[in-house]
Order: structure tokens, then C-alpha cells, then sequence
């Protein structure tokens, strides 16, 4: 039975569980979940590459139980875009498996596989109901994570965290600082580059990812700082094609940084985000300078920022527009290229979220959203890239997308 | 007769008067062994937003609400600052992100009251008047402007 397997036979048989961890004198395990199913129009400007598409974006099983007053167990299952093992659709994660100890306010301990704090965003990004949105700001959207690299901008899995507030008069000071695993994780599909074969999902390297945020928080006004620094050996792939000793590329480190704002106003609210990946690469002396003389570069830098302006129009009814851009760049000038990569994304959009049915606690159970995007994309490439090929091309396609959304909490 | 009439008007739009401008109360109750007697209004929020969760030495803070809208858990919260949105959208956050399970909350306030006197630690609020005798702890007294 493949691992898929079992685990999709847990979820089955997962409502006798409880009674059977009762007979053990435990707590009784909460079960619940949410889901997000929408319907996608996307027109390109030029007519080609439209789509009409219904999908279940997402579907998070969530199973959580009080060990006691101060520890907590949470495990967070997730399902992507339709999963289905059998036609290799969308994908099964363990997105969290983690538990915590709160000694206090000022301190709680997280040990396990869980979204680390980053930004605004970053640790409630899956979590649907809480977002107004059928697609996320695209560097959080976890629909896209075939096509979008979420965890080149943003931390997703930690393994030890440090979290807690401060309060200062009416101002609270909340930090967090967390360690987990590099990037350069052992996977089946590349095995060159993480040190050959062996175990698969774990670090193949020693480094660490350390990070943490921290952030003011004065009545609804929430502003915070955030910084992740890891190394990266994916930089190996141009060591041979560049003509420099093995492993000169091998470590390089990267750093995220972070900086989100935002308030709550009776019925306006907003919030933003801005986040800046820089790699470090110093340039091995091996390569040849550049033409004139100048030292060689390569840059792998990233840009990334939103803001959202939202209403609430009354009790079910919220109304938001929201601006999203991000850059990449990869620029490799050494005394053999000159290559210029280029990636824009410019995304203005808007929505509406109707709450269609309210528990008696009050919570939204089912949430109706409305989107529109008009998505800007400039994407040039030139020069002469390592394998001395030339590169000449531009491509600034427009489109056009429509989201309609059902969010489920269940 | 004109004279009895018109004390009888007098005294009919005086009271009418008193009673709009009367206000009730709402009253913020804790549990008898709570170790505090009064309690400020940033203290209640950081309860009620989970942000602190223990009473200071080992016994837990068990918050408590009401189910049913009406002016006292209107003005409960429009106390605290908060809307009833926004307070629901910080529990959901806390829920989903495994920090700590909304309130539980109750259809009557008699419920509550019974709850809050039988459960340590505990904390609600009910409209002043139903509180009698000396079962819970009063930390803090709210106006609710009915005029």
C-alpha cells in the first residue's frame, strides 16, 4: 500500500479515533476542515490560452486535541487542485504535524512541522475562511505552487518555533524565531543535485533555515518586521556550464525580508505586505572577468509586494480591492554571458464575500466570493546565456481572470 | 377634571421621559475564586481575544459568552472596542491556526450565569439586573444606553 494510501485510509476510518483515545485517558480530538471550490474564467488578451476550469482548490483536514492545559497536538492535511492519486492530480501534503507547549503569553513552544511566521500572511495563507479572496496575492497562492516556486518568497515549513508578546503600556511587542530545514531537501525527481540517493524529505545538506518576525501591535494596528536566512546549493548547476571548480557554487546563502502593516478602521480595513529575497553569490575567482574589466555578477533577486483595501458593507457582505506586483531576475555577466532574465507580474484586482450561512457561534460557514483580476505580464529574456547560447525574446501577455468561489468550513 | 388631566400628563411624560434616558447595565461576572475584584477594559480584551489565557498563577481563564444578539452583548463588545465581525474573525484565526478554541457560548444569560458561578476560573457577562444573590464575583459595571 503506497503512503497516499494510508493516509487516505486514516481519513476513513479517522471517526472511530476518538473513542479509541478516550479509552487511553486522553483529550478528545477536535475534527474539522474547510474547503474552497471555484470556478475560473481566464481570458488572454490575444485570444489564445483561454480556460474555463472548476477545481476544489483546496481541502484541509484539520485534527487537533488539548493534551492538557499547556500542550496542544495539530495536525493540518492538505489537498490540492482536485488531488487524485490515480490520474496524478493536484497533491497531498502533511502540510503541519506539530505540538505545542504555552507557557504563558510571552511564551509558547512549537516543535514539528508547522507554516512559520512570516508577514501578515505567511502562517494563515491556507487557512481559506479566513481570506476574502478565490485567488491569493500569486506568491501565497498554493493552487498555483506548480507554476509559482511559493517558497522562493516565503518560509514554508519549520520544525521549531519561539513565539509571544510583550505587552509595553497599551502596545504589544510579538516575536517569533524558528529553525527548520534548508532548501536543498532530498527529493526522487533530483537526486544530482541533493547528493544522490538516499532518504527523500530531508535536509541533504547542514544548514539550517533560522527566522523570525518581530511586530507592534497597538489596538488594531498591526506592523511587523521579518527576516529568514538559509543557503541554497541549487547554484551548482551553473558550475559546470560556467567553467568553475566543483562546489564553488554550492553554498550561497539567501535571505528573505519582510515588512507587513495592518488596520482595522470600524468597516475599513487594510493590509500590505512587501518582501525582498537576495542571494548572495559571491563569484568564484575562477571565472573570467567581464569585458572591460568588470567583476562578474550573478543575481537571483526577487521582489514581492501587496496591499489590500477591504469594506465591510455590512454584517455578511465584504467588498475589497487589492494591488499585487512582483519581479524576479536573473542576471549572469561573467567573461563568457551576459544574460539578462527578466519576470513581471503586475495583478489589479477586486472582490466581493457574502457569508450565506452563520453558525450560532457565529462563524461563517459558508462564504460565497467574487473576483476579478486583470494580470499584467512582462517576461524578456537577452544576451548570451552559460551554454553560449543567445537569448532575444519579449512576451507581455495581458489577461483577463474571473474567480467564482464557494469556501466551506466544516 | 382639566387640572387631574393634566397632572396625570405631566406625570405620564415625566416618566416616559425617566425611561428614556434610563440605562441599564451590563455586568462583567467571574467566578467567586477569580483572584482579582475588578478588572480594566484591556485586561478583559486580551481574555476574550485569548491573548492571555491564565489568571496569573495555575488556573486558567474560561471565557464565556452569549449566543443571541441583543444590546448586552452589543454593548459587551462595543465596550471591548471590537465588532462582533472582528471578534469572530480573531477567534476563527486562533481556531484554525491551533492557538485556542473560540468561547462557548450560551442561548440565555440565566445559562451563563449558572456556568460562570459553577465553573472556575470563568468569566461572562449578563445584564446586571439578572445577577442576584452572591454566586459570582462583579468586575466591571457597563452602561447600555437604551434611549
Amino acid at each position: 500500500m503506497s503512503r497516499v494510501s494510508l493516509i487516505l485510509v486514516c481519513c476513513l476510518l479517522w471517526p472511530g479515533v476518538p473513542k479509541a483515545f478516550g479509552q487511553f485517558g486522553g483529550s478528545p480530538i477536535n475534527t474539522f476542515g474547510y474547503f474552497q471550490v471555484s470556478f475560473q474564467h481566464q481570458q488572454d488578451t490575444d485570444g489564445d490560452d483561454d480556460e474555463n476550469t472548476f477545481s476544489v482548490q483546496q481541502l484541509n483536514l484539520i485534527l487537533e486535541s488539548n493534551l492538557s492545559r499547556h500542550w496542544r497536538a495539530f495536525i493540518d492535511l492538505e489537498m490540492l487542485n482536485n488531488f487524485s492519486s490515480s490520474r496524478r492530480w493536484g497533491s497531498f501534503d502533511l502540510n503541519e504535524a506539530w505540538i505545542s507547549y504555552r507557557a504563558g503569553p510571552r511564551l509558547t513552544l512549537k516543535g514539528g512541522l508547522h507554516v512559520p511566521v512570516f508577514n501578515h500572511l505567511n502562517d494563515i495563507k491556507n487557512r481559506t475562511p479566513l481570506l476574502p479572496y478565490v485567488i491569493r496575492p500569486h506568491v501565497y497562492e498554493e493552487s498555483f505552487g506548480e507554476v509559482v516556486n511559493i517558497e522562493e518568497y516565503v518560509p514554508e515549513r519549520a520544525f521549531a518555533q519561539v513565539k509571544g508578546f510583550v505587552p509595553i503600556g497599551r502596545a504589544k511587542i510579538d516575536y517569533a524565531a524558528y529553525l527548520g530545514n534548508s532548501p536543498n531537501i532530498r527529493s526522487q525527481f533530483d537526486t544530482a543535485r541533493t547528493h544522490g540517493d538516499g532518504q527523500t524529505g530531508v535536509d541533504s545538506t547542514t544548514t539550517v533555515l533560522v527566522g523570525g518576525r518581530l511586530g507592534l501591535r497597538y489596538g488594531e494596528l498591526t506592523l511587523g518586521g521579518s527576516i529568514t536566512r538559509e543557503t541554497v546549493n541549487f547554484f551548482r548547476d551553473l558550475e559546470s556550464p560556467l567553467g568553475v571548480p566543483e562546489r564553488s557554487l554550492s553554498s550561497v546563502p539567501k535571505t528573505r525580508l519582510g515588512a507587513d502593516l495592518s488596520l482595522h478602521l470600524e468597516k475599513v480595513s487594510f493590509e500590505g505586505e512587501v518582501i525582498a529575497v537576495r542571494y548572495d553569490v559571491d563569484p568564484p575567482s575562477a571565472l573570467q572577468p567581464r569585458p572591460g574589466g568588470g567583476r562578474p555578477r550573478i543575481d537571483l533577486n526577487r521582489l514581492f509586494y501587496y496591499g489590500t483595501l477591504g469594506y465591510h458593507i455590512n454584517e455578511r457582505l465584504f467588498a475589497y480591492a487589492s494591488y499585487w506586483f512582483s519581479e524576479e531576475g536573473f542576471d549572469l555577466k561573467t567573461g563568457t554571458t551576459d544574460f539578462l532574465d527578466e519576470l513581471d507580474v503586475e495583478v489589479i484586482t477586486g472582490g466581493l464575500r457574502y457569508t450565506v450561512l452563520r453558525d450560532e457561534m457565529g462563524f461563517d460557514r459558508v462564504t460565497l466570493k467574487a473576483q476579478y483580476a486583470y494580470v499584467d505580464i512582462r517576461a524578456e529574456g537577452r544576451g548570451r546565456d552559460q551554454f553560449g547560447q543567445e537569448i532575444n525574446f519579449k512576451e507581455t501577455p495581458h489577461l483577463n481572470i474571473i474567480g467564482l468561489g464557494v469556501s466551506v468550513l466544516f | 377634571m382639566r387640572i387631574g388631566n393634566l397632572i396625570t400628563l405631566l406625570a405620564t411624560l415625566a416618566l416616559a421621559a425617566g425611561a428614556s434616558t434610563a440605562s441599564a447595565q451590563v455586568a462583567v461576572i467571574a467566578h467567586k475564586d477569580v483572584p482579582v475584584d475588578s478588572i480594566s477594559k484591556g485586561d478583559l480584551l486580551d481574555y476574550y481575544t485569548g491573548d492571555v489565557q491564565s489568571w496569573g498563577d495555575d488556573l486558567a481563564i474560561v471565557v464565556f459568552d452569549l449566543k443571541a444578539r441583543g444590546p448586552v452583548r452589543n454593548a459587551f463588545y462595543e465596550y471591548l472596542g471590537k465588532t462582533s465581525s472582528r471578534m469572530r474573525s480573531i477567534w476563527l484565526k486562533r481556531k484554525l491556526s491551533g492557538e485556542g478554541n473560540p468561547p462557548e457560548s450560551f442561548e440565555t444569560e440565566a445559562a451563563l450565569l449558572e456556568r460562570v458561578a459553577s465553573t472556575p476560573g470563568a468569566i461572562g457577562f449578563v445584564q446586571k439586573s439578572n445577577v442576584s444573590g452572591n454566586v459570582v464575583k462583579i468586575l466591571v459595571e457597563i452602561e447600555i444606553d437604551e434611549g
